[in-house]
């Protein structure tokens, strides 16, 4: 083969587009799961908020990668978690999958969580699948020393993930399910509004679906508090070139009228940048 | 000696597996995944004279082995890609091609004089053929007349490689590929996104926002070779062939049935380096055949 395609044919990787071994793959709530994966680029570089796209297999069907959030690194080991929720054939699949078997995984991709080096006290909110990058962020927000109160909501008990562990990260956790099976009875949101009736000087880190993040964007604003908000939608590439995933400036935004993209402006948008709608 | 090189109108392309426009954003968002200088051609996205916004979401829905979306030609329009997108293009060695769009043939004309006195531009693809807009292209792929009247306002204005991009949806696609290859085309791209759509059987709402959209990815395949190979018959220009191409395979079916080049959509998305990886392929291929140029394979299939 001529010098022009040496390292293609051939199947030597990209930079970005890694082979990665399972470690481990965990069944961790009612249709949640946890999984271990290898590779030193991707658990050394990726930052809290930031994603990666999985191949869920050869075959075109399921066709496009699914994205995930990097849940925690093990920098050291070489190792990167993924939490994910069964919702359809893609993410069904790759819970059948065992250790011992690679998954093709682009990234990190994306826009994460910035965090201040002078940042003190945060509060990080997390609804349903939004509790995915949070152990990431905690980890980072505590090793700078600051305070962390975590908010949790799931829809019930059973679909609730790492209350225990956040409070092993030195996180202060409170917790709302739809049905009251634990914590307060209602969306986590109230959490939010009790927490940020009184001053603050605090940042907001939040996770969730869409009407969460509006909701936890229009607080935080009242409340005249700065939030980061990870956005979860459909993508179709990860890296900017299908523009399948648009997000609205807020009105009043310089850019308000032009579509910015979540998978390479966001997924974080800080509250009052973007329209937080499906 | 392989010689993967080819010929298109008055230029040669390195390789002959170049990259959707659609597929590829501006080429700068997937340079720190795949080596750009090593890809045929990068057809950009379509570029209108005004920046358009695009369609709100859902853009996309996957189906089985294949893709609905509804981007609705989101584009920063021909003064900003001369501004902020050409400049990049330039300094990778690869050939440019733009994808032109407008919703009337003074909009194509504008956006092909705006840039022919721009460095670095190989030629235009007319997207004659978007099916996911309300308003934009459809009108023109949809006759005869209407396409070739195109072609020719924009041939009067450029001497650069021109390649009509068509439609699937249609009756008779060759003869539409006549009608602009009289025109004045120096080449003929096809195909274009099969109109398609979906149903949330829950909510009882269509999977896109536009209702109906394109639909493309390897289940469209088929389709697309069979379009190729009936324009084939009818042309005697280039063709470029297009659809559901995810391996070098593929991109041999698409020679064999009668193109001279192929392009990569869909897959682009999954990994942005397949076009480089076919080209390898080929090579590969046509060194075990003991080929030497694709021309050997070009519209070779044998039907007895």
């Amino acid at each position: 083969m001529s010098e022009f395609f040496l390292g293609s044919a051939s199947g030597m990787i990209a930079k970005g587009i890694h082979e990665c071994p399972v470690l481990q793959i965990e069944k961790v709530a009612r249709g949640i799961f946890l999984m271990r994966l290898c590779n030193q680029e991707i658990s050394r570089r990726v930052l809290p908020g930031q994603f990666v796209n999985v191949l869920v297999r050869d075959e075109p069907i399921p066709l496009l990668r699914r994205p995930f959030s990097v849940c925690r690194t093990n920098p050291a080991e070489g190792t990167f978690d993924l939490l994910w929720k069964i919702y359809g054939r893609g993410t069904a699949l790759m819970a059948q999958r065992r250790r011992g078997d690679h998954f093709n995984v682009l990234g990190p991709l994306g826009h994460g969580f910035s965090i201040s080096p002078t940042l003190k006290c945060a509060i990080v909110i997390a609804g349903g699948l939004g509790v995915a990058p949070m152990p990431l962020l905690i980890g980072f927000l505590r090793a700078q020393g600051a305070a962390v109160q975590v908010l949790l909501g799931a829809r019930t008990k059973g679909e609730l993930w790492g209350a225990e562990m956040f409070e092993a990260q030195g996180a202060v956790v409170r917790l709302a399910t739809d049905d009251g099976s634990n914590g307060l009875k209602g969306f986590v949101t109230a959490l939010l509004q009790e927490e940020l009736r009184q001053p603050h000087d605090v940042e907001v880190f939040a996770c969730g679906p869409m009407p969460m993040l509006a909701k936890v964007a229009q607080i935080s604003l009242e409340a005249k508090v700065s939030a980061q908000l990870a956005v979860e939608t459909v993508m179709g590439c990860g890296f900017g070139i299908c523009m399948g995933c648009p997000i609205m400036p807020a009105a009043g935004v310089k850019t308000f009228g032009r579509y910015l993209l979540a998978c390479v402006d966001g997924p974080v948008f800080r509250a009052g940048e973007v329209v937080f709608r499906d | 000696m392989i010689d993967l090189r080819v010929q298109i109108g008055k230029f040669i392309f390195p390789t002959p597996v170049f990259v959707a426009s659609g597929t590829f954003g501006y080429g700068e968002e997937a340079s720190a995944i795949a080596d750009l200088a090593r890809i045929g051609a990068i057809i950009t996205k379509s570029i209108s004279p005004e920046p358009r916004v695009g369609n709100p979401s859902p853009r996309l829905f996957e189906t089985t082995a294949g893709l609905l979306n509804s981007i609705g030609l989101q584009n920063v329009g021909v003064e900003a890609f001369v501004a902020e997108k050409l400049p990049f293009l330039r300094r990778v060695a690869v050939p440019i091609i733009v994808n032109v769009v407008g919703k009337v043939s003074d909009d194509f004309v504008r956006v092909v004089e705006r840039l022919e006195d721009e460095d670095g531009i190989t030629g235009y693809e007319l997207n004659l053929s978007c099916p996911n807009v309300k308003e934009g292209g459809l009108e023109f792929s949809q006759t005869a007349q209407a396409a070739a009247a195109l072609t020719i306002a924009v041939r009067r204005r450029t001497k650069r490689l021109l390649m009509p991009k068509l439609t699937p949806n249609v009756t008779n696609v060759a003869e539409i590929a006549m009608a602009v290859e009289g025109a004045g085309a120096d080449a003929i791209s096809l195909i274009n996104t099969l109109t398609g759509m979906a149903v949330d059987i829950e909510t009882w709402k269509p999977r896109i926002n536009t209702v109906i959209g394109g639909y493309s990815g390897p289940a469209i395949k088929p389709v697309a070779l069979a379009k190729v190979y009936q324009v084939a018959a009818a042309v005697r220009v280039p063709i470029v062939g297009i659809g559901g191409i995810t391996c070098w395979q593929d991109a041999v079916e698409f020679f064999l049935v009668g193109a001279h080049a192929v392009q990569v959509g869909t897959t682009n998305f999954i990994n942005p380096r397949t076009a480089i990886e076919i080209a390898g392929g080929l090579h590969d291929y046509l060194a075990q055949r003991g080929l030497s140029n694709l021309r050997e394979l070009t519209g070779q299939m044998k039907t007895t």
